[in-house]
């Protein structure tokens, strides 16, 4: 059976964040979901791991990220820049964005860039929640 | 005094009692013999450089120049009559001869005339010429200083004979023009002397478009400049008419007219992303409520739900309808060259589902099998024009069907999307790409894809068009090659 161990959701919209997180629950194969509410305090997170474990056990560094474009301070592309930059010698991070743009050039833009993995549209459907399991999940004994 | 020096010479002429008077370029004076500087009460050098004295009606300074003008266009002598007022203010008619002074090469330098004071009856006639070619001058004038707008007239040498009052606020000049130069009085503010040249010189009429004035008074404005050369009764030059025409407001307005329509399309573009966004969460928010009562609740609850699912998705369609029609005006894209087939296969795979749900066969024809023009464009008019074969099949239909073709034209490639479905009704054709046009009522739809569909291929320079209204319902999108 397919797990997708942690996951983290990085949204500025608290509902979104309530939708996708019940949706996934429901798969029963996310264990692990947690939400950070901006793109600054995402970084931030990524770079000190130590804080990010303290605030959020057992999610960092997290095996999925959702990520949404829109928000405010940092939006989700300025968000993949810094993360590509930090990468370095560390594993890379599984991006997919999730977002309310369903536009070419958005869509397009997105899936150009190295860390992201796969596009979807809001809300986050079961048929979605599947497809994670099946691409991002590891067997689990 | 030597005999035959420059001094005696002058001596000579000096002693004549006619008026001998030399000008050059321009009918500025050079030289006057004595009788004609005692009559004029100037000296030799008060003379030098000047068109005439101060004390000259300058209407008749306007028909020296013109006589002047004359012989150094023929290159022949003239014998007019004319007045010429003297110091005293007394004006005398005189008979003179202007004579053409010519160099070397044999082009005329300047003119040199003689006066002899005319007789009683034809000292008569000159006045009455006088007297009735000032009655035009001050007929034309009127109507010229108060016409509304800046406009001058020209002579052949462009003086101003006549100007507008609008004429003069426009420029910033404070003093009457008449008898200036237009070199001199307006060249600075409004540069045209070049082109009025060769206006004036071939007779052709001259549009200066969003040309720049700089008044004298510091004020800058965009015009537009209309000259008119016009030619006498004997068909010599006569001069111009030159209008001068304020457009700085027109297109100050033109500007912030764009500005605002800018705006306006990129509000309406970021309020159909803010309400697009929530109605999203609220879709997928009851979805979730569903699930969680699936079963328990009573058939009225049940529709309740599936109807305000279906409403939220008509309202997603609308508003993500008007944002691509928000973005179809503001995108500057890039043309590039793409593969129609790929283009297709996506959109087919979208509607896979459906497709297959209802029998609809998908034919594909695609002999262009390649387009270089803006792709996100034409996947958006390929996807709508589907989806409306789609939505608009006939239930009635044993077999459902779809057609796309691609053929190349010169310059151009033809796309057509056929289907057997319902069809277009009888008198729609041509309101079939207005904003909101529903062919029949009941069915789901924004009214809104076919006009994006026409706004797309009207940036790309082509056209859309129905061929064909119902069995077969057949549209034809032509786009010109990038």
């Amino acid at each position: 059976m397919k797990l997708v161990p942690s996951t983290l959701i990085v949204d500025d919209t608290e509902a979104d964040v309530f939708l996708s997180e019940a949706v996934l629950s429901d798969t029963g194969r996310f264990p692990t979901i947690c939400s950070v509410a901006d793109g600054v305090e995402a970084l931030e997170l990524f770079s000190h791991p130590e804080r990010a474990t303290e605030k959020h056990p057992g999610c960092f560094p997290p095996t999925l990220v959702l990520l949404d474009i829109n928000m405010p301070r940092m939006d989700g592309f300025e968000l993949l820049e810094e993360l590509a930059r930090r990468a370095g010698s560390r594993e890379p991070v599984v991006v997919v964005m999730v977002t309310s743009s369903k536009f070419e050039s958005d869509i397009q833009r997105a899936k150009q860039h190295p860390l992201v993995k796969d596009y979807l549209v809001k809300p986050l459907s079961q048929e979605d929640a599947a497809r994670l399991v099946q691409q991002f999940g590891v067997d689990a004994e | 005094m030597e005999r035959y020096s420059s001094e005696w010479f002058e001596a000579v002429i000096d002693a004549m009692t006619e008026f001998v008077l030399v000008k050059g370029e321009k009918s500025k004076l050079l030289w006057a013999n004595r009788a004609f500087l005692e009559y004029y009460g100037m000296s030799q050098r008060d003379l030098r450089g000047i068109v005439d004295a101060p004390h000259s009606d300058p209407d008749d300074t306007l028909q020296y120049v013109r006589d002047d003008h004359e012989v150094f266009v023929s290159g022949d002598a003239l014998e007019v009559r004319e007045p010429i007022t003297g110091a005293t203010g007394e004006t005398v008619h005189y008979a003179t001869i202007k004579s053409a002074l010519v160099n070397d090469a044999g082009v005329v330098v300047g003119t040199v005339g003689t006066s002899r004071p005319l007789a009683q009856a034809e000292a008569q006639a000159s006045e009455d010429d006088r007297a009735a070619r000032k009655s035009t001058l001050v007929d034309l004038r009127r109507l010229v200083t108060h016409v509304p707008m800046a406009v001058a007239t020209l002579d052949a040498k462009q003086r101003i004979v006549a100007h507008s009052l609008e004429w003069r606020r426009l420029f910033g000049l404070e003093s009457q023009l008449s008898g200036a130069y237009y070199q001199d009085a307006c060249e600075t503010q409004l540069p045209l002397e070049a082109e009025l040249t060769r206006a004036l010189h071939t007779l052709t009429e001259l549009n200066k478009l969003d040309a720049v004035l700089h008044a004298a008074d510091g004020k800058r404005s965009i015009v537009n400049v209309f000259v008119r050369p016009f030619a006498l009764p004997d068909e010599r030059l006569g001069g111009a008419v030159v209008m001068v025409h304020d457009i700085t407001e027109l297109r100050e307005r033109e500007r912030e007219l764009e500005r605002v329509n800018e705006e306006l399309g990129q509000f309406n573009y970021r309020i159909s992303h803010d309400i697009v966004g929530p109605l999203r969460t609220i879709s997928g928010l009851l979805d979730l409520c569903q699930r969680q009562v699936a079963g328990e609740q009573s058939a009225a609850f049940h529709g309740g739900m599936e109807r305000l699912r279906r409403t939220t998705g008509h309202l997603i369609k609308l508003v993500d309808n008007v944002m691509e029609i928000a973005r179809a005006d503001a995108q500057l894209q890039t043309a590039e060259t793409f593969s129609l087939e790929a283009l297709l296969a996506d959109a087919v795979s979208r509607h896979g589902e459906t497709l297959a749900e209802h029998g609809i066969d998908l034919k594909a024809a695609l002999a262009a099998s390649h387009l270089t023009s803006e792709r996100a464009r034409i996947a958006q008019c390929l996807e709508n024009l589907l989806s409306n074969a789609i939505k608009f099949r006939d239930p009635q239909e044993a077999q459902p069907w779809i057609e796309v073709k691609s053929t190349a034209l010169e310059g151009a490639t033809e796309i057509s999307v056929s289907d057997n479905g319902v069809g277009l009704p009888k008198d729609g054709e041509n309101d079939v790409f207005k904003q909101f046009y529903r062919g029949h009522r009941g069915v789901v739809g924004s009214g809104l894809g076919l006009y994006l569909v026409s706004k797309h291929l009207a940036h790309l320079g082509g056209s859309v068009a129905v061929a064909s209204m119902h069995k077969p319902t057949r549209f034809i999108l032509r786009i010109p090659n990038s």
